[in-house]
């Protein structure tokens, strides 16, 4: 509703204008000043008709005015009330720089009540830094405050390995066949040199190490690098199998009610047969099957071998590629065709450098 | 039954006299005015309303008009008299 404020003189000429103009006012009063309430929908006719008046709306609509009035004030004050809860209160907590422990450390934290709204007043730092201390294995443990957030930064203690035994005696030997093309002994004498050519087993690196005229045994420790070559073959015939009908055929004739049938076989190894059904009850599904056999007769038949060939290239350089072994680097790739006995043998070859070198214990 | 009917079946009135204007006291303190044609005079003792064939003035203490729109009006107040007026008749002899 639109309250609408006029003078006070010619209340009733006013309120037949009113009237006219077809307009339902109500709470009239005339006294310090003429005023009634209308509809909104009122609004345009009373304008027009009082351009002098003054409107006010009441109700709701009251404060909807307001409150695009106040729109403004109204956030700035919510938007104060928010950051001053938010510079009371923590709401949450992080974990940084656990790694092992780090599910444990949030459940012990949540458990805690760090996790839900509470002031920053009860958050007391080096108490949880203490506590977390003890209860895991830490080197160090930091809390802090940031926002609304208690920041945890934690460093996990290093779980220490086993001490290297530097006094067993050891070997390197190669784990495959090849070529040396690299090598980097830590410690040892190295029996091989770049270019050696090496087979499986062999002693690459002995455990003993020569200062001057003596000799003391150590643990041998090297990486040697090697070319070695991975090898594979497949053999593609020049020929196919096909059968072919050779002209001899036999018949038969058997009965078959609903699926069952005693069917027939022709003395012929390899065969093909086509059968012919005659109903032959008008009630019951009863079928006559003549059926005629065909001898099938094997024969070779020439086909595209040199395709069939770099199919299987293809093949073996996928089968070589998954032999290799982590951090191998490909170095060369070839095959070789050989005919033996109308077929056609695929040597395909991958040469690639890898590590060679592996330790055992030595024994002299 | 209609309310227009129900009165004058009740009053054995005719339906013109009752229908075109009417006024409904609530006790002493409201009246409904229909068929109105307008307001003629208005404060706190007294509303004269127009009507067809003359006025009807409601008098009393503290009247207040609630509601107002062509043909209805409420009026809220003590009310102690109302008086109808019927415009006389030229007669020629």
């Amino acid at each position: 509703m639109i309250k609408v404020t006029l003078s006070p003189l010619n209340c009733v000429r006013k309120t037949e204008m009113l009237l006219r103009s077809g307009i339902r006012a109500k709470r009239l009063t005339c006294k310090t000043a003429f005023s009634f309430l209308v509809k909104r929908k009122y609004l345009p006719t009373v304008r027009s008709i009082f351009p002098e008046a003054e409107f006010a709306p009441i109700g709701w609509e009251a404060v909807v005015c307001l409150l695009a009035k106040w729109g403004v004030v109204t956030g700035l004050v919510m938007a104060v009330v928010v950051a001053t809860a938010f510079s009371l209160f923590t709401t949450g907590f992080s974990v940084r720089g656990a790694e092992l422990y780090e599910d444990e450390i949030r459940a012990y934290l949540y458990g805690e009540g760090y996790g839900a709204l509470r002031t920053k007043s009860s958050v007391n730092a080096n108490e949880i830094e203490t506590s977390l201390m003890q209860k895991f294995p830490l080197s160090i443990a930091s809390v802090t405050v940031r926002g609304s957030t208690v920041d945890v930064l934690v460093k996990e203690e290093l779980v220490a390995g086993s001490a290297l035994d530097i006094t067993e005696k050891s070997d390197v030997v190669s784990a495959y066949d090849g070529v040396v093309t690299r090598l980097v002994v830590k410690s040892g004498t190295a029996l091989v040199h770049k270019g050696s050519a090496v087979r499986k087993g062999q002693v690459l690196v002995d455990n003993t190490c020569v200062i001057g005229e003596q000799s003391l045994p150590v643990r041998a420790d090297a990486e040697v690098f090697a070319k070695v070559a991975f090898r594979a073959s497949k053999t593609v015939g020049k020929t196919a199998l096909t059968y072919e009908r050779s002209g001899r055929t036999e018949s038969a004739s058997w009965t078959k009610v609903f699926a069952l049938e005693n069917a027939r076989k022709p003395s012929f190894a390899k065969y093909e047969v086509e059968k012919k059904l005659v109903r032959t009850g008008d009630i019951m599904p009863i079928y006559a099957v003549y059926a005629t056999f065909y001898e099938l007769m094997p024969s070779e038949v020439a086909v595209d071998w040199q395709g069939e060939v770099e199919v299987a290239m293809e093949e073996l350089r996928a089968e070589l590629e998954q032999r290799l072994p982590f951090g191998a680097k490909k170095i060369d790739f070839f095959c070789t065709n050989r005919e033996i006995f109308g077929r056609i043998e695929v040597c395909a070859t991958l040469e690639a450098e890898i590590i060679i070198s592996e330790r055992v214990k030595g024994s002299n | 039954m209609k309310f227009d009917g129900g009165i004058t079946d009740f009053t054995a009135l005719r339906a013109e006299l009752v229908c075109p204007f009417r006024v409904v006291l609530f006790d002493d303190g409201g009246a409904r005015i229909e068929g109105h044609k307008g307001v003629s005079f208005w404060d706190g003792n007294g509303v004269i309303f127009r009507r067809k064939n003359g006025t009807v003035s409601l008098v009393g203490e503290g009247l207040e008009i609630k509601e107002i729109s062509p043909g209805e009006a409420y009026v809220a107040g003590r009310i102690k008299n109302v008086t109808l007026e019927v415009k006389s008749r030229k007669v020629d002899d």
